[in-house]
């Protein structure tokens, strides 16, 4: 038994033991984890078909986005379902659903990402002063959090896109300043976590700057939770768009396609066509699921117990 | 194990005293409780807001009319089912030759609520009210039709308004004659009667109520007590309470003069949501409401409900504001004219029953003139047109209501896409503007220049040309936005004409006049449809919407 | 109790054992596939006899006794062989049998007596429920027999401690109280994993005794696991020495000490600093001057460095002079609106380190010894006192003056596992200090990278992986690397071996001594063990609670010590009456 082999191999009982990790960083492993991972890879592949459907719109969708090619077929107490010209059949207004589907998951695309985007960058500033500074700067900051995570989510949505007024930035801006309490609270978590970590107090004893071990070391070692979070509120701001478009907020033509206000049509005619609301609803949760699905699996993945030792 | 089984036991005894505490709260809210057995005599009707006011000579909107409709009577009432005058508290009347002045026979041995004989002294106590209203009480939002009718107030302020009323005095010989003089000749004088912000108020309630003492702004009029908790009419209903957003309630009028009824209790519940009263209906919750939406027709009559259509007595048409400069030009307004396709319009998301328009007012009008100029569906002469006036790439803001239905408009967003459609079909791009109805898209219209085209209607309030048309066309307005005094005059004129022949005339001329300016584009005389439960029969439907509800009959 | 007594056989068959494993095998599943933890492992144990299973971490010692009492992990199971308690097999039973057969037939004594009670029952509670579920006692009855079991286990004041709640209780008292519930339903097997490695040191020989004096009254036999050497051959019969999942040797304990088979147990028994002590001790006094197993440069120097540098100013090279240091912290109070309380963590300490020298700071866990290190290392300021280095005042607010000072102390932590940055690969590890100062250029920092790569003796292509990859010992040389990178003058190790394996241990001292003797580092090495410490300080402080009670040459102290807690502290060391081979 040379000195070597006494020293450089994983011990029988180690997870890591009989894996294949060389030059393996935190995201790496992760993603290994992430492809064994039958949820995952169902959360993945739903992502994943929501994201092309958005970007390919233009060439899956029959016609495009408000567009009317049945509007000569419809009565006020009928309105034709699926045939050949139109697989879903097409809505009170004319439009062939299928494809307003199609173009809905652009917008609900856009708007998850974009306020997310807006939670996140507000999120993560607020938590960085909070987190890095401390004493009463974290106090302060934490206490205006709680403000903000004091007010039920959808009210303060309303209330925000009733200030600025009904359009669909509103939504996004509403949606996102919901959003950034949480991502504060968690970024400030993890970064006190890791504050009295030993590699903390090693680099402060190098004699870096504070600016400089915050942003070199604490951060980078307390953002994989809050991706983790960013992941799970997509499916949420997806949710709440067409919750806000549900209650008549987000501007735009009744044939706007977004799949909350195609949902908030169809509650007028469901004696008439329930379909025209089951497909939307569908479309909502299919996609919040897939969203879920993936940041569950991802947090999984990330979760630094599953490391150590 | 011991620890175990003693938690579980206690965990069973709190769920059980806790199932026993949520089982009580179970009723739907809003909706009165049912009288309990034998014949039903209460009668739940759902409205779709509360009314603005139970004083209804502060009242302008069909909500307070509904509730007003069975509490206060006029001296003038309509023929059942039609829109035409009919003797109610005046038993008959005469006119003088120069239409100057008017004498009231009125009914004898008439109460109002509150013990107070109704007299001729009382009908003239209310014409001095009004006439004498000052100050904020003169403001539209609060005596609208004695503006409209009248013309004015004794004094006023406005110099428009001041003494300039036809009104000049009442007189009172004896307890059962009414005399009014008017200063100059006003032929739908007993028409207007029939208004019910014309109906006869307790005098005494009146004064011990306070009922003009209004406070407040003219947009932001706060009521006095007698307009909230204190309206006292002649009516075979009583008023009971009000309980703001829920409902209102109504007792029978036991020393009622006329027929009293089977219907001892009448429930207004407020319901906003059109899909909740369609629910509610459904769900047993409610006998009836108004304004059915085109979609539920055939829905409720084969789920056993009927459905009692009103004869169409309104107007919605399309505004085109004038003070936009691209709709100044005429060219403009007639290709949006001719690029609409109405039957479409009317076939795919207007009740059934309902006719295309042609006029501003509907064809039972008086005045309605079946020669005027029409601009047929005509895509390729719309385009034509645009270029001619330069505008072939256009962009309009289309204006439209959200969160309403009216009984000349059920589905505002359904007509606006049809519409925008079209319009975008010859090369217009339209930039849509919902608003909700009250108090936003009302006060924009009616209040501001700010908008383009936008959706509207009106349903008529008695048998008059003036009383559809004055309103858009008597004088310059901020929904109109053109300023043509010809027009203005010629429909002062025909009001005016001392016979009715003479008066058919003047105003099928002015419809055709209005045609040619073209400043708005009449869509359609949409029908307005209530729904009930099959026991309700007898539901006196009428074109003015003068319903009142001692003549229903519930069968068991 | 010595390892030369015979076992005591209470009625139990002579012949047969009690508890024999054979040929067995436990395999874990994991997300990486399946892995054997334990393989071909067989030994006996008799009744009344006492078997220490020794190794590392990841030997398999652990999960072997898991096995025997049926409480392996979800994701292990016993895939070959069999575990023969009393004749029946313990890996072919159903959980009802195993169930059974734990608390009445098998005892255990677990490790960590933080996390092995239940924190919201009372401790009394806890015992009378074992004795309640093996139909042993009930009711008024079993709380009167835990009473009784809780003094035997040497639990003063018993009475009134049962009805107490863990977190009343001190470490030693927890753990106590495990073995009164472990022994409480007179097991004939008891299983003791690693029962004093979370306890201070001078607490740990007193609860061993303890056990031994219970296990021998009672005839139980049992299975005792630990990583001490030492330790075990002080307290059983027999050893069983494991490594990476199997058994590499068997054998009474003093022949195991004297003639080891297996080239693991020499190189075990080599770096044992419980036996390393001892060997000392035993060639000191046999007056042979054998500095194997000594890791001190000092050791036999006439460079006369005093031990206390109080009072001899201008003599003395001192690099680090500690002169009445105290370090209050405020508490808030207890209540509301009291005055904050105040914690005295260090109280008038003054000493220093000579130039090139070790001086070890011992003490228990609450002694301040940490606290010291942290003002050391200009982490934390005095609130009286004044630290000089070199001369000079430490801490002042002159961010150039802290800048430099940072450069010439460096620390090593205690935990491998936190103290490098996971995102950052071993080559920024060690090249962030070079960066952070601005130091020669890329390339020579590269260079300068991998010379350190050399002096801790690690491979070079280790500089592309993450510490995740790397074993204990590994990061840990990664540590020093980092540490040296702008070579300081003054290296402050806060336990910086205490983590690590026995055989890493030992080669990581010797790195460290090596490192002393050629680049002429100082040290302040804070460690709780002094087996550890005899080996590599040439003067030692001994810490309680806050003050220094003890200070001198390693020599002095260790071998007249002068104070009370001293001496408890050298007495605390296994094996101190073991005979040994002088070579080891």
């Amino acid at each position: 038994m040379t000195e070597a082999d006494l020293t450089t191999a994983p011990s029988a009982g180690d997870p890591r033991a009989g894996s294949d990790d060389v030059g393996a960083s935190l995201w790496r492993v992760a993603f290994r984890r992430l492809r064994r991972n039958p949820g995952a890879i169902a959360g993945a592949v739903i992502v994943l078909a929501f994201v092309l459907v958005a970007a390919f719109a233009p060439l899956i969708a029959n016609y495009d986005a408000g567009e009317l090619p049945g509007r000569a077929d419809v009565r006020p107490t009928f309105i034709p379902g699926p045939s050949d010209e139109f697989p879903l059949g097409i809505d009170r207004y004319g439009a062939d659903l299928f494809s307003q589907l199609v173009w809905g998951a652009r917008a609900s695309l856009l708007v998850g990402v974009l306020s997310t985007l807006v939670g996140l960058l507000g999120g993560m500033l607020l938590g960085l002063v909070a987190g890095a500074f401390g004493g009463w700067v974290d106090a302060l900051t934490m206490r205006a959090v709680d403000l903000m995570l004091s007010v039920p989510s959808l009210l303060l949505a309303v209330s925000i896109a009733a200030v600025i007024g009904q359009t669909s930035t509103s939504v996004i801006i509403a949606i996102g300043v919901v959003q950034v309490p949480i991502f504060a609270r968690l970024l400030r978590g993890s970064m006190l976590a890791q504050r009295g970590q030993d590699y903390v107090l090693a680099a402060s004893s190098l004699g870096l700057s504070r600016r400089t071990v915050t942003m070199n070391h604490v951060l980078p070692n307390s953002v994989s939770p809050v991706i983790v979070q960013a992941t799970l509120m997509l499916a949420t701001a997806v949710i709440e768009a067409a919750a806000l478009s549900f209650l008549g907020l987000g501007g735009g033509a009744p044939t706007t396609a977004e799949w909350g206000r195609m949902l908030t049509a169809a509650q007028n005619e469901l004696e008439v066509a329930p379909r025209l609301a089951l497909w939307p609803g569908v479309c909502i949760a299919v996609t919040a699921l897939g969203f879920t699905l993936f940041g569950e699996a991802l947090r999984e993945a990330l979760d630094p117990r599953s490391r150590k030792r | 194990m011991r620890t175990f089984l003693r938690f579980a036991a206690s965990g069973v005894a709190v769920g059980l005293v806790l199932t026993g505490c949520a089982a009580s709260d179970r009723d739907g809210g809003g909706t009165a409780e049912e009288t309990s057995d034998g014949a039903r005599d209460t009668f739940i009707f759902a409205a779709s807001a509360d009314p603005a006011s139970l004083d209804p000579a502060f009242a302008n909107d069909g909500e307070s009319f509904r509730v007003g409709r069975q509490i206060f009577e006029g001296l003038v009432g309509t023929e059942p089912g039609t829109p035409d005058p009919a003797p109610l508290l005046a038993e008959s009347w005469e006119t003088s030759e120069d239409g100057l002045q008017y004498t009231f026979q009125l009914k004898e041995g008439v109460k109002f609520h509150d013990g107070t004989d109704f007299d001729a002294d009382a009908v003239c106590f209310n014409f001095e009210r009004w006439n004498n209203f000052t100050g904020v009480l003169q403001s539209e939002s609060l005596s609208y039709y004695w503006q409209k009718v009248n013309g004015g107030f004794a004094t006023s302020d406005t110099p428009s308004l001041n003494g300039t009323g036809k009104y000049e005095s009442c007189e009172a010989p004896d307890a059962t004659t009414a005399v009014i003089n008017l200063k100059s000749p006003l032929p739908e004088l007993i028409s207007a009667l029939s208004l019910p912000s014309f109906s006869m108020q307790s005098p005494t309630a009146l004064e011990e109520y306070d009922a003009d003492g209004v406070t407040g702004e003219g947009d932001a009029p706060v009521l006095p007590e007698y307009a909230t908790a204190h309206p006292t009419g002649t009516g075979p209903y009583v008023f009971d309470s009000w309980s703001p957003g829920e409902q209102v309630v109504l007792t029978a009028n036991e020393d009622y003069w006329g027929e009293v009824g089977q219907v001892k209790r009448i429930v207004f519940s407020v319901i906003s949501d059109a899909t909740a009263r369609r629910q509610a209906l459904q769900a047993g919750d409610i006998d009836g409401y108004d304004l059915v939406g085109p979609a539920d027709v055939d829905a409720l009559k084969e789920a056993g409900f009927q459905i009692v259509n009103r004869d169409p007595f309104n107007i919605l048409y399309l505004a085109m504001n004038q003070a936009n400069p691209d709709l100044a030009d005429v060219k403009v307004r007639q290709a949006i004219a001719h690029a609409i396709n109405k039957d479409a319009l009317v076939a795919q998301t207007l009740p059934e029953g309902t006719e295309v328009a042609t006029n501003f007012v509907p064809p039972s009008v008086a005045g309605w003139n079946p020669d005027v100029a029409t601009y047929d569906y005509d895509p390729a002469k719309a385009k034509a047109l645009l270029a001619e006036a330069g505008k072939s790439t256009l962009t309009i803001d289309f204006n439209y209501p959200t969160n309403v239905s009216r009984p000349y408009m059920p589905t505002p967003e359904q007509v606006f896409t049809a519409i925008s459609a079209d319009l975008e079909a010859v090369g217009i791009t339209v930039n849509p503007v919902p608003e909700p109805w009250s108090p936003d898209y009302l006060d924009r219209m009616q209040g501001t220049p700010d908008h383009g085209i936008h959706l509207l209607g009106w349903t008529g309030d008695y048998n008059d040309t003036y009383n559809f048309v004055s309103v858009f066309f008597g004088a310059k307005s901020n929904e109109w936005g053109f300023d043509n005094p010809e027009l203005f005059q010629a429909l002062a004129d025909a009001r005016y004409q001392p016979s009715a022949e003479e008066q058919k005339t003047a105003y099928e001329e002015v419809n055709a006049q209005i045609m040619d300016l073209l400043p708005g584009v009449p869509l359609a005389h949409p029908v307005p449809s209530l729904a009930f439960k099959p026991e309700i029969q007898g539901y006196p439907a009428s074109p003015v919407q003068d319903e009142v509800y001692n003549v229903i009959t519930i069968e068991d | 109790m010595t390892a030369a007594g015979t076992p005591s056989a209470a009625g139990a068959e002579p012949h047969m054992p009690l508890l024999s494993i054979q040929d067995l095998e436990v395999t874990f599943t994991t997300d990486a596939g399946r892995s054997v933890a334990v393989s071909g492992v067989s030994f006996d144990v008799r009744a009344g006899e006492t078997v220490a299973i020794v190794g590392e971490s990841g030997s398999g010692k652990s999960t072997t006794a898991a096995a025997v009492i049926g409480l392996l992990a979800q994701n292990g199971s016993v895939t070959g062989g069999r575990i023969l308690f009393d004749g029946r097999d313990v890996a072919a039973m159903g959980p009802g049998e195993i169930a059974r057969l734990r608390g009445s037939e098998i005892g255990m004594v677990p490790q960590d007596p933080m996390s092995n009670l239940n924190p919201v029952r009372r401790v009394g509670s806890q015992i009378a429920e074992a004795l309640e579920d093996n139909g042993v006692a009930k009711g008024r009855a079993a709380r009167a027999r835990t009473v009784e079991l809780l003094e035997e286990a040497g639990l003063p004041d018993a009475a009134r401690r049962a009805e107490q709640y863990p977190h009343e209780f001190s470490g030693g008292m927890r753990q106590r109280a495990l073995i009164a519930m472990g022994l409480a339903c007179r097991p004939r097997l008891l299983i003791a994993d690693e029962p004093t490695s979370a306890l201070d040191v001078t607490v740990q020989r007193t609860i061993l005794d303890r056990l031994t004096q219970l296990t021998d009254q009672l005839g139980t036999s049992v299975l005792l696991i630990t990583h001490d050497l030492g330790l075990a051959a002080e307290r059983a019969h027999r050893i069983v020495v494991m490594y990476r999942g199997e058994v590499v040797e068997t054998g009474p304990a003093a022949q195991l000490l004297r003639d080891p088979q297996h080239e693991y147990t020499r190189r075990l028994l080599a770096a044992a600093p419980s036996l390393a002590s001892r060997r000392i001790q035993l060639a000191k006094a046999a007056g042979v001057d054998d500095t194997s197993d000594l890791l001190a440069v000092s050791r036999g120097d006439d460079d006369a460095a005093p031990a206390v540098a109080t009072g001899a100013p201008g003599k003395a090279d001192h690099i680090i002079e500690v002169d009445h240091v105290t370090k209050v912290y405020g508490l808030r109070g207890r209540r509301l609106f009291s005055r904050s309380e105040s914690f005295t963590a260090v109280d008038d300490v003054s000493f220093a380190i000579p130039r090139g020298r070790t001086v070890a700071v011992v003490g228990e866990s609450g002694s301040g010894k940490s606290t010291v290190a942290k003002m050391m290392l200009d982490l934390v300021k005095p609130t009286s006192g004044v630290i000089r280095f070199d001369g000079e005042a430490v801490g002042g607010a002159d961010r150039t003056a802290e800048v430099a000072f940072r450069r010439r102390v460096q620390p090593i932590f205690q935990d491998p596992y936190s103290s490098l940055d996971p995102l950052f690969t071993i080559g920024r590890t060690i090249e962030e200090p070079l960066r952070a100062h601005g130091i020669g250029s890329t390339t020579e920092r590269r260079q300068r990278v991998r010379e350190l790569l050399d002096d801790v003796a690690l491979p070079s292509d280790v500089l592309r992986r993450y510490p995740a990859e790397l074993s204990g010992g590994q990061r840990q040389r990664v540590a020093i690397a980092r540490a040296l990178a702008l070579n300081p003058d003054l290296v402050v190790c806060d336990e910086a071996v205490s983590a690590l394996d026995v055989i890493v241990q030992s080669q990581i001292l010797r790195l460290l001594a090596d490192l002393q003797g050629r680049l002429g580092l100082s040290y302040l090495f804070i460690s709780h063990d002094l087996a550890v410490v005899r080996q590599v300080a040439d003067h030692v402080c001994v810490m309680e609670r806050g003050r220094i009670v003890e200070q001198g040459s390693a020599d002095d102290v260790f071998d007249d010590p002068q104070t009370e807690y001293t001496r408890t502290l050298l007495e605390a060391i296994p094996g101190r009456d073991l005979e040994l081979g002088l070579v080891g």
